[in-house]
């Protein structure tokens, strides 16, 4: 009988570490999320050099390397020179850029796609962010929530404010 | 005869025996190769068939940006070879060989670098007249046109020819796969056509060749001896000779 007692008691104490170390846990793992979340929800500005200018500043691979290494904050416009479906968005991000007195790199959309800089990116046009070298997110053509953007100064701007500190 | 294929002499093997035996062999073996052979044959022409008639899915525009052009959902640069070579469909590329426009200036190409095989080249600027390009690339092509649009969309034939050349080249009857560039001249290729009567349903925007990685690519521009040259004798093109053609005045 205090055998059955001892036993029972000491599986109670393990049921018990169990839940305590449990519990521990998830509450470190949901802190430790909150915080990345806001990390990485935190906007940000871009480094000193794009600002002031207003211009499109025409990138190579190893250029756009040099940025990332740097670990610059900057904008890529992701382009195909003269091509239609690229051609109304560039009007978009140049209006845009000249009003905000904002530069954006700028490259050519096969030569992007080779750096491998951009992950994930299949369509041009395209408008990429850079934070500390990183790439933060960028529009994506095949995508309805991001067609403002594609389309207008005003939706442009809409997103750039979800993520560029003014 | 003995079991061991010795004559009844009983020293001498049946090389007899031993020949008929191989030839018998052989015969069957190429008789099965035969068979197998026209069996796989047959095999492969019913694929052919059945690949050219299976379904197509109906023209559905893809989402985003790439709607806005009609880039097709289902049809596209990344599903194409699976539709190559179809008896029922034409392929059609808009794109210019070379543009007259200073694509340079921006840091482009004004040659058309590769092509998707099955694809011909019908240039987009031939058949009726563009604009809203960049202006640093200056004057693109502002030549004879088969139609001319106004503001409003409207079409008028500049030559007798216009429709004819069209029908031939975009055959009613059949499906019609347009590409381009990214996807811009094919789209309005397609307008152009919906507008002049062609069957929507039949029409499919592929979208652009700067995103095809697929099989079939055939590599126009190249560098050979040090320099960049680029191999148009590759691309089958359809020229429109205006000259010959009857001014509507």
């Amino acid at each position: 009988m205090t055998d059955e007692v001892h036993g029972a008691a000491q599986s109670m104490s393990a049921r018990k570490k169990f839940i305590i170390g449990g519990a521990i846990a998830v509450a470190v793992v949901a802190i430790v999320s909150v915080i990345v979340v806001l990390m990485l929800g935190r906007k940000f500005r871009l480094s000193d050099g794009y600002y002031g200018a207003g211009e499109f500043i025409n990138v190579s691979s190893d250029e756009l390397r040099q940025a990332v290494d740097e670990r610059k904050s900057f904008a890529l416009l992701i382009w195909q020179p003269g091509c239609l479906t690229s051609t109304d968005f560039e009007k978009v991000v140049k209006s845009f850029s000249e009003a905000e007195k904002v530069s954006f790199l700028r490259m050519e959309f096969s030569d992007v796609k080779m750096s491998g800089l951009v992950e994930g990116l299949k369509y041009y046009p395209s408008v990429a962010l850079f934070r500390d070298g990183k790439m933060v997110t960028f529009l994506r053509s095949d995508s309805n929530d991001d067609l403002p953007a594609l389309q207008s100064v005003e939706g442009f701007r809409e997103w750039w404010e979800k993520y560029i500190k003014e | 005869m003995s079991k061991s294929g010795r004559d009844e002499e009983g020293q001498k093997p049946n090389f007899a025996l031993y020949i008929a035996i191989t030839a018998l062999i052989v015969i069957g073996i190429g008789v099965g190769w035969s068979l197998f052979n026209n069996d796989r044959a047959q095999d492969e022409s019913s694929e052919v068939v059945e690949k050219t008639e299976s379904e197509l899915p109906a023209p559905e525009k893809s989402e985003g940006l790439r709607g806005e052009f009609g880039i097709d959902k289902n049809i596209n640069e990344e599903t194409i070879d699976k539709y190559l070579g179809r008896d029922d469909a034409v392929y059609r590329d808009m794109r210019m060989l070379k543009d007259p426009g200073n694509y340079e200036a921006i840091g482009g190409d004004s040659y058309l670098s590769g092509i998707v095989e099955g694809f011909e080249v019908v240039p987009y600027p031939y058949l009726v007249n563009v604009s809203g390009l960049p202006e640093e690339v200056g004057e693109t092509y502002t030549g004879k046109t088969l139609f001319t649009q106004d503001k409003s969309g409207n079409l008028t034939a500049n030559y007798k020819e216009s429709l004819q050349i069209l029908e031939d080249l975009f055959p009613k009857d059949k499906v019609i796969f347009l590409m381009c560039g990214g996807g811009g001249y094919a789209g309005m290729t397609k307008d152009m056509l919906v507008r002049l009567d062609w069957d929507e349903n039949k029409i499919y925007n592929v979208g652009g060749y700067w995103y095809y990685d697929g099989e079939n690519n055939v590599q126009v521009k190249t560098t050979r001896d040090g320099e960049t040259v680029y191999d148009f004798w590759k691309v089958p093109y359809h020229e429109i000779d205006f000259a010959a053609l009857h001014e509507i005045k």
